[in-house]
């Protein structure tokens, strides 16, 4: 259980209020003839406290959407905000500033530095910021990811799993508005994976963590609340508290 | 087939990485062009100079001179001067047309400010009689001078001064300015003036009395009659003559004096072609770490194409042909670049006043070919051990992800790296303390030296990181220790990287630890036994002060007593370059305590003695009564007895013979130094005195050393600038390995990106690596230097007052430079780094 002492981070949105929001976002990769539509007027609202998961073919948009929604990519047209703040339009600076203090990552693989310790990696995008760790979040952050004996090590020394949960550590440390993870099981066995996945919910649980994570993996997506599809660039359905069998389901009606 | 596979993606891979490509050939073309510059230079030196001398003898078939060798107008050292009565013997000689006697010596023009002219000496030249002789005067405008107070100046001069004939100039004859007329104005063969020098031209009676060799000659110029060949002349000449004078052709004596002109450039070249070497073995490091690197990074590629069915053989001869091929450009740019060098040198020659008759540079094929030999060789062979390497890639490997190689502590390395190191520091001592003959076992020293810190380096790299990285830990963002972190994280890439601006640094720093012990030394040995308090010193370019100066000098109020002293250079014992300075003996017990440990300061007044120092005494073996050979330039050579011995050297010189003795033996009648005793307000009265004296210099104590140090101050500061090539391609070694380990980390730097780092703090992350690396190069070498630079004062010095003296505050200067240069270095690479794009960075491969 949560102990009591600990807080949802401050200056979070009301439970229900969107921590992100698409409009009619739509990314076009390329020019002319060699155009490739990634998105296509994406409309999407991510609710501040909830763990959404993303789901689609190989190629549908997911990780573009990802990227355009956390401010690594710009958008065509359309528009996302960020909490309040909308994204489209900031620039390059402010889009980093954004990244640094109210967004989250965790990717696929190589996610932690080699010359840093996993504390160092955890502490890293508050210590880019400049800003001082918060020791008790930082504490209860670490306690939940159970990595206590190791923090000292070097990524090389850990394994896949506890890379992962170091990097979800990471996302976490900085108490942010929202977190993305693309593909975050993608190279684990299924014991870590459902480490990594269980982390993440207990974040959504405890902590009044956003999470929005991409993955191909129906089991992954029922650790979610929600699951939203994508096929072709567009929204093609969504599904409410998940479970492995009616993801499947999902899926293969999408395919049809 | 395979071969031609091998071949066509060797060239895309150089053609995909052409900056690096760039900036490796050029860490070689660099070092080939310091020495195909040098060569160039040096031959189209000797060739001016050559014709040059061709041109002083035109119109003379045969000089007569005194039997000394090297006596030479141009290269000024004094010769014993040749009686009247020689003239009138010559000209009765058969088969003579014409003859000539010549008086020359040195005199400064002086601008109508009454400083000298800018040029690097003056010579003085009595105007010969018959037209022969007057041909080497070209291009003459106005009269020649006839009479005392009449002069014919150089065109380079008058340009330079704004003077016209008819117009009045002052010249300084042994420091004292005296006025002339110029009568006319003169050029010098195909060029303006003489070597970069000024001509004063007198009448011959004018010359012989304005140096003081009334009814003599310095030498005669002979014409041979129509039929006559030289040769001849010179051996009925030669008949004729006193013992003691000569005859030699004038193509023999313009060939020895270009002889020994070019033995002087041969010194010069050695020393250009020493930094030459230096900088392709700067070189030479930078090319090793580039492949080495290289291969490390095609770690999985090479281990697909052996995976393939590449045989070690194929891999091996397909780096080794990147090698040759960069080396082979690298050597061919390097050739090319020199040319320019050489011609940029000699343009600034001639803007300093030295221009040459140079007509075209000269192209040494045999030597541009061993430049461009010795690049390709070295590329080559730097680039062996990363082929090395590439054969033993295992198949395997393509599937593994490459692992950074942690350099642990090892025994092995730490002793094999000492042993090459000092080695490598014996064979340097030898080397140097051997003498001349020893360069070649001192450069396979230091080069050992150098090779036995490389391999020591990895080991210091974690400590030295930490150290230089500590005030870079307070930049905001971490973004200091992460530089830190990734310098550590390939401790061998990281110095093999610093090593090779160690190189320029060590000699730098070991320099700088010569030059300020011996400038310490000097100044302790002045203050400890000078009594003096006044120095009035000739400026440099002036021959000497007359004599006259210090009797004025003694004449004003305040002053108790002036002493002269003379000096010259001889070689003492064998030992060429030695400088003996002639004193007064009665007199400069007051002005310095020499301290005579053996035989009387008095008996030096007696002709053919002289004093020794007991530290050169000692070093030689010599004692009181021991007679010793001293050749004074083109003078003549004596015996001289060794009346004393003396402790401290003072403001003196290591040898002293009597101001009478030396007038006699060498010729020199005129003073480097009044040493003065006076009271501080007696300044401005010593002042006055020196009116009319341009080329004499008044300082004190302090000054005075500061004057005798100066040209160590000098050494430094060329050396310094010699080196700056080498510290350049070091540097461009530091933008490589940054570009490579930039282009190892896409995926960390996309990373941090993402994860907020701004642009600012990335492009300061790999400023900061570059500002680390390059202060490990900086202190390894300064490590070394100070460690080499000390060994060698103290091995040089033997004397008592010797002292080692760290500069701390230059190394100081040395370190925060090459961290500026690191700065700069980084410029580039960081660029780079913050331009890739986030995404595409992330998904790096
Ligand atoms: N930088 C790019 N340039 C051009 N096209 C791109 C680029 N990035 C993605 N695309 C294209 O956009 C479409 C969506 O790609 P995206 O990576 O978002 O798919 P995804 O759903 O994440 O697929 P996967 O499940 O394979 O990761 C694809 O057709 C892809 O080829
Ligand atoms: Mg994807």
């Amino acid at each position: 259980m949560m102990p009591a002492t600990i807080q949802p981070p401050p200056g979070r949105q009301p439970a229900g209020a969107p921590a992100a929001r698409a409009r009619e976002v739509t990314k076009i990769y390329g020019h002319g003839p060699a155009a490739v539509t990634a998105l296509e007027g994406v409309s999407l609202d991510i609710p501040a406290g909830s763990f959404t998961a993303v789901m689609g073919p190989s190629g549908s948009g997911k990780s573009t959407l990802m990227h355009c929604l956390a401010g690594l990519d710009t958008v065509t047209s359309g528009r996302i905000w960020i909490g309040d703040t909308e994204i489209t339009g900031l620039r390059e600076r402010q889009l980093t500033r954004l990244r640094r203090d109210r967004i989250g990552f965790v990717f696929q693989a190589y996610n932690l530095l080699p010359v840093l310790s996993a504390a160092a990696n955890i502490t890293l995008p508050l210590d880019i910021a400049g800003r001082p760790a918060d020791p008790e979040w930082l504490t209860t952050v670490i306690d939940t990811v159970g990595l206590g004996g190791r923090l000292g090590h070097r990524p090389a020394e850990l394994s896949g799993g506890q890379q992962q949960r170091v990097a979800v550590a990471r996302a976490l440390a900085s108490r942010p508005d929202i977190v993305f993870a693309d593909e975050p099981t993608g190279n684990l066995d299924s014991r870590a994976s459902a480490e990594v996945l269980g982390l993440l919910r207990r974040s959504v649980g405890e902590f009044g963590q956003t999470v929005v994570m991409v993955t191909h993996d129906p089991v992954a997506a029922s650790y979610a609340g929600r699951v939203v599809f994508l096929a072709d660039g567009r929204i093609a359905g969504g599904l409410d508290r998940p479970t492995p069998a009616s993801v499947l389901d999902a899926m293969k009606n999408l395919g049809e | 087939m395979f071969r031609s596979v091998f071949i066509g993606a060797l060239f895309r891979s150089m053609l995909a990485h052409r900056l690096r490509l760039v900036l490796t050939g050029l860490a070689i073309a660099l070092g080939v062009a310091f020495m195909a510059g040098s060569f160039t230079f040096s031959a189209t030196l000797t060739r001016s100079l050559d014709s040059l001398f061709a041109q002083a003898s035109t119109g003379t078939d045969v000089e007569v001179m005194h039997a000394s060798p090297g006596g030479s107008t141009i290269t000024g050292s004094p010769a014993q001067p040749v009686p009247a009565s020689v003239l009138a013997t010559v000209r009765r000689v058969p088969g003579v047309a014409a003859a000539d006697g010549q008086v020359t010596g040195q005199a400064v023009l002086l601008g109508r400010d009454g400083k000298p002219l800018p040029g690097s000496f003056g010579v003085a030249l009595s105007w010969p009689a018959d037209a022969p002789f007057q041909q080497s005067f070209t291009g003459r405008t106005g009269q020649p001078p006839a009479g005392p107070g009449q002069v014919m100046i150089d065109r380079a001069s008058a340009r330079r001064g704004h003077f016209a004939a008819g117009q009045r100039i002052g010249i300084a004859i042994a420091g004292h300015a005296v006025p002339f007329t110029i009568t006319g104005i003169t050029g010098y063969g195909s060029a303006d003036t003489i070597a970069g020098g000024s001509m004063a031209i007198f009448s011959l009676p004018a010359a012989q009395q304005l140096f003081g060799k009334p009814g003599q000659y310095d030498q005669i110029a002979v014409k041979a009659a129509p039929g006559v060949s030289a040769a001849q002349l010179r051996d009925r000449i030669a008949s004729v003559l006193p013992p003691g004078d000569v005859a030699v052709t004038a193509a023999a004596a313009s060939a020895s004096a270009a002889r020994q002109i070019n033995s002087a450039l041969g010194v010069l070249t050695g020393f250009f072609l020493g930094f030459a070497g230096i900088a392709l073995f700067v070189g030479a490091f930078v090319i090793w770490n580039t492949f080495s690197i290289m291969i490390g990074q095609r770690t999985r590629e090479l281990a697909l194409t052996r995976a393939l069915g590449a045989s070690a053989g194929q891999v091996f001869r397909s780096v080794l042909a990147e090698a040759a091929v960069l080396a082979t450009a690298g050597s061919a740019a390097g050739v090319g670049l020199g040319l320019g060098l050489a011609r940029g040198l000699a343009a600034l020659l001639a803007a300093f006043g030295f221009a040459l008759p140079i007509s075209g540079l000269a192209l040494p094929a045999a030597e541009l070919a061993i430049a461009a030999g010795t690049g390709i060789a070295i590329t080559v062979i730097a680039s062996l051990p990363a082929a090395w390497r590439a054969t033993r890639i295992a198949p395997v490997q393509a599937m593994r992800d490459p692992a950074p190689e942690p350099a642990r502590f090892s025994a092995g390395r730490l002793a094999g790296g000492l042993a090459i190191t000092l080695a490598g520091v014996a064979a340097l001592l030898a080397g140097i303390l051997a003498g001349n003959g020893q360069i070649v076992l001192a450069a396979a020293g230091a080069a050992c030296c150098f090779i036995g810190i490389t391999v020591l380096a990895p080991l210091t790299v974690r400590p030295l990181a930490r150290l230089s990285a500590a005030p870079l830990l307070r930049l905001p963002g971490r973004v200091g220790l992460l530089a830190r972190g990734n310098t550590m994280r390939n401790p061998k890439r990281t110095s093999a990287t610093a090593a090779a601006l160690m190189i320029g640094l060590a000699v730098i720093a070991a320099t700088s630890v010569l030059v300020s012990s011996a400038r310490a030394t000097i100044g302790q040995q002045v203050h400890a036994a000078s009594r003096t308090s006044f120095y009035v010193q000739a400026a440099n370019g002036t021959s000497g002060l007359s004599p006259a100066l210090a009797r004025a000098i003694a004449a004003q109020p305040g002053v108790r007593a002036v002493t002269e002293v003379r000096q010259t250079t001889a070689t003492v014992a064998g030992a060429a370059g030695r400088t003996i300075d002639g004193i007064d003996p009665s007199a400069i017990g007051q002005f310095t305590d020499l301290g005579v440990t053996a035989g009387r300061l008095s008996a030096l007044a007696a002709p053919g003695t002289i004093m020794v120092s007991a530290e050169v005494a000692s070093g030689r073996g010599w004692t009181t009564g021991d007679a010793i050979t001293v050749q004074f330039g083109a003078y003549g050579l004596y015996r001289l007895r060794i009346t004393g011995i003396f402790a401290n050297i003072g403001p003196l010189s290591s040898y002293l013979v009597a101001n009478t003795t030396l007038a006699a033996d060498s010729g020199v009648r005129t003073d480097s130094v009044d040493l003065i005793q006076a009271p501080r307000s007696a300044r401005n009265a010593i002042r006055s005195a020196l009116a009319g004296y341009p080329g004499a210099q008044l300082t004190d104590q302090a000054g005075y050393i500061a004057s005798q140090t100066k040209v160590l101050n000098s050494l430094l500061t060329l050396v310094t600038a010699m080196l700056i090539l080498a510290i350049v391609i070091a540097l461009l070694g530091v933008v490589n390995t940054l570009a490579l380990s930039i282009s190892e980390r896409t995926r960390e730097i996309g990373l941090l990106r993402a994860i907020g780092m701004q642009r600012s703090q990335l492009r300061q992350m790999i400023t900061a690596e570059s500002v680390i690396i390059s202060v490990i190069g900086a202190l390894l070498g300064i490590i070394l230097g100070l460690g080499l630079g000390a060994a060698l004062a103290a091995a040089l010095t033997t004397s008592r007052q010797a002292t080692v003296t760290i500069p701390a505050g230059q190394l100081v200067i040395y370190i925060l430079a090459t961290a500026a240069a690191g700065v700069l270095a980084s410029i580039g690479p960081a660029r780079r780094a913050a331009r890739l794009d986030t995404l595409t960075a992330i998904a790096a491969e």
